[in-house]
């Protein structure tokens, strides 16, 4: 069987591109190994029946100036041998707990959490029928401290590392690592599962594929120097603030426009709502409404608390404030509603369909309906299973 | 009598500079040796003595002639490789008009404590410098006085007052220094080797003490109600305080007295503490503070962002050739006419011309380390520039720098320190 996938490889020379060029061919070998092993099954992926992970292929990319960009397009020929694998590896173990569901889809829990003894686990809980999937990462002192990011796609999640990318697809299929050669990469969700990929140190974008496997092509443009980038908007531009002030838009072709003098504080999953910071010529500032798609901007009446949060609900209305017992701001009527559940809230954010607040504490999970957030009765599930949750995540929902 | 050891390097070579039987109060010039311990006896150590200063002169000279035979050529320090201190040391310095010029240096030596220093985290904001020197487990803190026709050090505080344990930080204020122990400023030091005064606000940063160019500084604490209270180091006496705006934060202090503050979202505005009152000076980021100009690096719609230089006094505000992406970390110091910027990125001095170039004219490592300050003199005619690592100095030299080279390596002033006996 032969497949190809495109990958380009930015910015290596010498001896050292052609190391780069054998591990994306590695990696690429092992991108088409697993499609392979999962060709025909990407959308029926139900989490409880997979029942063993492989350990991750792995392969080191080196994403640079785009001036010096350099695309190849390598067709992967099976079979190949894996360079090495490396933790995290072990079994993905998947089941059922009814338990744990929560009826009325508020979407795919993802969690990074440490178990009793202190040993690092990934889950995924498909809220809607309660299935599980576990992967055993590594004992915290391997991994390291858990300050990474967790980014949902449809079909897996991608755990962001310092410079280190490990994607888990949610069948329980074997994870793909990749390693950058410098730190700092951030990634933005660009649908169920597309993403831009920015390396920090040099402000490069890279467009990354996940659906199933892992791939990943350049998008021909960078960043500009001040800018950092929070979400990517449903037309794939990226939206974030400027260090000097404001919110700034960069689209696929690398243009920028100012959306706002005020400056982006947070984003809704989606991007396309936003809340900021603004201040008048006497330095009194207030949050103020952002439409990140249209660019056009509002004073908010909340005073009652600074817009830094958890993040916005997807129909911007709703800002989870992340100071303080958790509590919702609404940047509509400036009403601030504590929620009446316990400051020690681990992550505050929303359903993807919209309806609820989320609030995760060390052990439980817990909705609130964002219609009626102050009066109505809160519903938990035990979480405890999971050992204590680090980092959460909710994502889009796999396909029916 | 006291016994110290004396080391510093001479800007071209790692020679070593032994300094014996000085006491309290004497004169002492540097003399290089060959190195070695100090281990003579009496008699014997006073002929050393006096054959170590007389070719200590010839080699201070020797060192000053090499030096600006260059023309100001650039020159990087040597690491120093000795272990053996100097104590109270005179280090030629050009005059400011004729820097190639070494027969203008004079010898001038104030030595009022014992034992003399070698090892030196120095600060500095003007043409005088303060460094922690140490010594063995012990820590002095010193005044480098900085002239035309030549500089001299005293140590102004005896051994036994710094923990040897604690991270100090110096802020160079009118009148004397802030000396800060585990990020605490603790005690005001006066130049004139006065009594030291306890400072009257407890569990202050030195970052959040901003002087004025009078007696006073002012210092922010955020927990008390982002508040801005007046100090007079000298006296320990507390002042008006004023609250500041939410989300603004102090940078600095400008020469007009006025509080320059950063909104957290971007902006800089100006507060004058005499009625609280805030106007915006311009959206963007403070980069650059001098006695009266700021420079602001502010961005377009498309996010094309420059810096701007204003002028205080008069509020022209005039674009300058400084790409946005080339200023030094934080806020650096501008000379007082806004020709110069001088300040540290990356490990790197950086110097910038702002009026005609648009390149760094001073990038520098020196003696291999990356120095971790730079500071303009009083005049502005002057850079200096030092390295440090973390609490306990390893190595720091102070340079001169004019018109964008190295003019003078003045102070070779840090070795590795064996303690007095």
């Amino acid at each position: 069987m032969t497949e190809e996938r495109e990958v380009v490889l930015g910015g290596v020379h010498g001896p050292r591109r052609a190391r780069v060029l054998t591990a994306a061919c590695v990696a690429l070998v092992a991108v088409g190994l697993l499609y392979a092993r999962l060709s025909g099954t990407p959308n029926d992926a139900s989490p409880s029946t997979t029942a063993v992970a492989e350990p991750p292929s792995t392969a080191t990319l080196e994403p640079s100036s785009p001036s010096v960009t350099v695309a190849t397009t390598i067709a992967v020929a099976s079979p190949a041998p894996v360079t090495s694998a490396v933790a995290p590896g072990g079994s993905a173990v998947a089941g059922v707990l009814s338990s744990v569901a929560m009826p009325g889809q508020p979407g795919v829990l993802w969690a990074l959490s440490r178990t009793a003894g202190e040993d690092v686990v990934l889950t995924r809980v498909d809220l809607r029928v309660g299935s599980t999937l576990q992967w055993p990462l590594a004992s915290e002192a391997a991994a390291g401290p858990l300050g990474r990011d967790l980014v949902p796609f449809a079909e897996g999640a991608v755990v962001v590392d310092d410079h280190r990318l490990t994607w888990y697809p949610a069948t329980g299929g074997r994870p793909i690592e990749l390693t950058f050669t410098r730190p700092g990469v951030q990634l933005l969700r660009v649908g169920d599962a597309e993403a831009w990929l920015v390396g920090s140190f040099d402000r490069v974008v890279l467009r990354a594929s996940l659906t199933g496997q892992f791939v990943i092509k350049s998008a021909g443009f960078a960043l500009p120097e001040g800018f950092v980038a929070v979400s990517a908007l449903p037309d794939e531009s990226i939206v974030g603030w400027s260090l000097y002030g404001g919110t700034y838009r960069v689209d696929r072709t690398g243009a920028v426009s100012r959306l706002s003098a005020a400056t982006l504080t947070n984003a809704s999953a989606d991007g396309r709502h936003g809340v900021g910071l603004g201040c008048n010529a006497s330095l009194q500032c207030g949050a103020v409404r952002l439409d990140l798609v249209t660019g056009t901007s509002a004073p908010s009446p909340v005073t009652a608390a600074d817009p830094f949060g958890w993040g916005v609900s997807p129909d911007g209305r709703w800002l989870a404030l992340a100071d303080g017992p958790p509590s919702l701001a609404n940047l509509v009527t400036g009403e601030v509603v504590r929620l009446d559940l316990a400051n020690d809230a681990r992550w505050v954010g929303f359903s993807a369909d919209g309806r609820w607040c989320l609030v995760v504490t060390d052990t439980r999970l817990r909705r609130v309906p964002l219609s009626a957030p102050g009066s109505a009765t809160v519903e938990s599930i035990d979480l405890g299973f999971i050992g204590r949750i680090d980092r959460v995540a909710v994502g889009p929902e796999p396909g029916p | 009598m006291s016994r110290r050891r004396a080391s510093a390097s001479d800007g071209d070579s790692d020679g070593i500079f032994l300094m014996d039987d000085i006491g309290p109060g004497e004169a002492g010039t540097a003399a290089p040796a060959g190195g070695g311990a100090d281990e003579g006896n009496a008699p014997r150590r006073g002929l050393v003595v006096r054959l170590l200063v007389a070719v200590g002169v010839a080699g201070v000279l020797g060192v000053v002639a090499i030096t600006f035979a260059g023309g100001g050529s650039e020159h990087v320090a040597p690491a120093p490789s000795s272990s053996l201190p100097p104590p109270a040391t005179t280090f030629p310095l050009p005059s400011t008009t004729a820097p190639e010029d070494s027969s203008t240096a004079e010898a001038s030596t104030v030595l009022d404590q014992p034992p003399a220093p070698p090892d030196v985290r120095l600060s500095g904001t003007t043409s005088v410098l303060w460094g922690i020197q140490e010594s063995g487990a012990t820590r002095y803190l010193t005044l480098v006085e900085l002239g035309s026709g030549g500089s001299s050090i005293r140590t102004l505080v005896a051994a036994g007052t710094f923990d040897p344990q604690a991270s100090l930080e110096l802020r160079p204020v009118f009148g004397g220094v802030l000396v800060s122990s585990d990020s605490r400023v603790e005690r005001f030091y006066p130049s004139d080797a006065g009594p030291a005064v306890a400072f009257p606000i407890a569990g202050v940063d030195v970052s959040s003490v901003f002087p004025t160019k009078g007696a006073t500084v002012w210092v922010f604490v955020p927990a008390d109600g982002n508040r801005l209270t007046e100090v007079t180091p000298s006296t320990g006496a507390v002042g008006r305080s004023v609250t500041l705006p939410k989300h603004g934060r102090p940078r600095g202090i400008d020469g007009q007295g006025q509080v320059l503050l950063e909104a957290d979202a971007g902006g800089v505005y100006r507060l004058d503490p005499a009625t609280g009152r805030v106007r915006q000076l311009s959206d963007g980021r403070l980069r650059g503070l001098g006695p009266r100009h700021v420079l602001i690096v502010r961005c377009d719609g498309a996010l094309r962002c420059g810096a701007h230089l204003i002028d205080l006094v008069s509020g022209a505000d005039q674009p300058t050739a400084a790409p946005a992406a080339s200023l030094p970390d934080d806020v650096a110091a501008l000379s007082s006419d806004g020709h110069w910027l001088v300040g540290t990125a990356n490990g790197r001095v950086v110097l910038l011309d702002l009026r005609s170039s648009s390149a760094p004219l001073v990038d520098t490592v020196l003696a291999g380390v990356p120095p971790t300050w730079a500071a303009l003199t009083a005049d502005g005619t002057y850079v200096l520039a030092g390295n440090e690592d973390g609490s306990v100095a390893v190595r720091s030299e102070a340079l001169m720098l004019r018109d964008g080279r190295v003019a003078a390596l003045f102070a070779p002033l840090l070795t590795a320190a064996s303690g007095p006996s």
